[in-house]
């Protein structure tokens, strides 16, 4: 379904440019249909660049990005819209995610304007109540602005909000890091149920080895840009083959 | 044991909109020389407030009543002056979030040194004696480039490094007690483990009591000597760390236990209730899967289940002929329940 192949992304700094960091380096994968797909690494090896070049964020240097046969790194900002309603994204901070000047009941309300999914203003109006009902939101609570909601009940309603348009494929990037234990597991039960009710492929890229284990069908390891080890999760939890595996699993507590 | 700090009946309420709401609830709680006591719970449990109420540094708009006695002395009404000589001295705290929590425009070096620099008693130190020891601190926290990163300023650093920069200031002191608020928070996986690893050796070397506010499982499991759990704003179980977390009795604690990625992401029914509107009797009940009338009505004490394992429930506690206490529900029953849920 989504095909990466040979991506490349590196960044310049420096007074004359003259720093070079490779942030990604010649990476290829694919993700099937209905597949969770993990992507694990620590901080600052190329896991959220990787994400937003898929979603059109950063333009790669080389390599391509297919999505069912279509090129995505070259694709221009009109088409991008329309290929949003496919491919949708759940950023790490929640609080970030939404727009702090307009209340959540119109930062909700967004993808179904913008896709003109309802014909009316009171079918609009159900659908929202409907997206913060399925999370555990009170309705009273749609006219607050993202800041006074909690850090959970934002990352629950930004994955809701994400599925709102029906997409294919779902990228997750570190939904849970800021979260707590308690919540962490009401925000995956909702991804996985989300899911199996939909049937969509998921991105889903995160350092919590635990997380990607109970969640994901097949992992790439990721360090310094470069895939380090890529198979079934269970390969790769049971008998992870290089040495950097090996090491990111000993660091469990 | 001795107690180097002995809270008791405190109250911590915040003003908002001229409307009282009280957070801390009856708060009554123990710290042993030099042990470590955990504080878990999910957030906006009020953990990280009685950090700041042990600490002085609840905002102006909060409401404070009870009692905080550190050796023997009471803190909560002393002035702002006073309390400074014990703040930086003898207690300490390392806060959360290291991005923010440091001065962008200060090196880290005298950022660090700051609260030694500006003791009375010790204005006589030269600089240089204060910068050596920072540096050995920095050399023992095993930051990289040890005496160079005096002066760097915060942005040149890493999460983790800035971390453990905000760790060495908790510890230049040699403080009796240190406050550390959610230590691994959005930490890398290695990263934690290293602040893990510096933690167990502080502790060995440091002889501090620790409070661990945090809501890491495993890491409290590893460090802490006891751990209580806070359930919107009340202490609901508390006990050492091998009962409370392997033989939890509270039911918010089998949940919160279950939620865990290793223990299988079982979700708990509902959500924390608003401080604003909490419900009568126990603040569980409408979570809870054995909740029945009783637990509506009036409050439910702190109660000792086995030796020095307390806790917050009308329930589990029941007496059986020999006298001895015995836990009562089937932890099968449970585990089905919460199964249910997770269908529907």
């Amino acid at each position: 379904m989504l095909e990466v192949t040979n991506l490349c992304k590196s960044f310049e700094s420096g007074f004359w440019r003259n720093k070079k960091v490779n942030a990604v380096d010649d990476i290829s994968f694919q993700i099937c249909e209905g597949e969770i797909f993990g992507l694990i690494g620590g901080s600052g090896c190329g896991k959220t660049t990787t994400s937003r070049m898929i979603m059109g964020f950063l333009k790669p240097d080389s390599g391509s990005i297919r999505y069912n046969g279509r090129e995505l790194s070259t694709m221009k900002k009109n088409e991008w819209l329309k290929m949003r309603r496919d491919i949708q994204i759940v950023f790490q901070n929640p609080q970030m995610t939404f727009n702090p000047r307009s209340t959540v009941y119109n930062c909700c309300a967004e993808p179904i304007r913008l896709f003109h999914l309802a014909k009316s203003r009171e079918e609009e109006r159900s659908r929202v109540y409907e997206m913060l009902d399925s999370v555990g939101v009170s309705r009273d609570q749609s006219n607050k602005y993202p800041h006074e909601i909690s850090g959970g009940q934002a990352q629950r309603l930004s994955i809701v909000r994400a599925l709102s348009v029906n997409p294919k494929l779902l990228i997750c990037d570190e939904p849970t890091s800021m979260l707590d234990v308690s919540v962490q597991a009401q925000v995956i039960a909702l991804i996985k149920e989300k899911q199996m009710e939909k049937g969509i492929s998921i991105l889903y890229v995160s350092h919590d080895l635990d997380v990607i284990k109970a969640v994901c069908q097949r992992v790439a390891v990721m360090n310094n840009g470069k895939i380090v080890e890529m198979g079934s999760a269970d390969e790769i939890f049971n008998r992870p083959k290089h040495s950097y595996t090996q090491q990111l699993m000993s660091s469990a507590i | 044991m001795d107690e180097l700090l002995q809270i008791r009946n405190l109250n911590v309420g915040f003003l908002v909109k001229k409307k009282p709401i009280n957070i801390i609830n009856q708060l009554n709680l123990d710290i042993y020389k030099d042990e470590i006591l955990a504080v878990i719970g999910e957030t906006g449990c009020g953990k990280s407030v009685t950090g700041s109420a042990i600490l002085h540094l609840l905002p102006e708009n909060a409401i404070v009543s009870g009692s905080i006695m550190y050796k023997g002395q009471e803190t909560l009404h002393m002035k702002d002056s006073e309390f400074r000589e014990l703040r930086g001295n003898e207690i300490m705290c390392v806060p959360q979030s290291p991005s923010t929590s440091l001065d962008p425009l200060m090196r880290v070096g005298k950022q660090v040194s700051e609260c030694t620099l500006g003791k009375k008693h010790n204005r006589t130190d030269a600089k240089a004696v204060v910068k050596s020891k920072v540096t050995d601190i920095f050399g023992k926290l095993k930051l990289p480039r040890g005496a160079s990163i005096y002066d760097d300023f915060p942005c040149e650093l890493s999460g983790g490094m800035c971390q453990r920069v905000l760790i060495s200031m908790g510890i230049l002191t040699h403080p009796d007690l240190l406050v550390i608020d959610e230590p691994t928070k959005a930490i890398d996986w290695a990263l934690r483990k290293d602040v893990l690893e510096i933690l167990s050796e502080l502790r060995q070397e440091m002889n501090c009591a620790m409070m661990l506010i945090t809501h890491d499982i495993p890491l409290a499991n590893r460090l802490a000597d006891r751990v209580a759990v806070m359930y919107a704003g009340e202490i609901v179980e508390i006990g050492k760390t091998a009962d409370v977390l392997e033989h939890p009795i509270h039911p918010y604690t089998q949940g919160l236990i279950a939620s865990t990625p290793s223990k299988g992401f079982k979700v708990m029914k509902g959500f924390m209730p608003a401080f604003s509107d909490l419900p009568d009797g126990c603040r569980f009940k409408d979570r809870c899967p054995y909740a029945c009338e009783s637990c509506g009505q009036g409050t439910t004490e702190l109660k000792e289940a086995e030796n020095n394992h307390m806790v917050r429930c009308n329930r589990q506690i029941g007496q059986t002929e020999e006298g001895s206490v015995k836990y009562v529900g089937s932890y099968q029953l449970m585990q089905e329940l919460r199964v249910g849920v997770l269908a529907k």
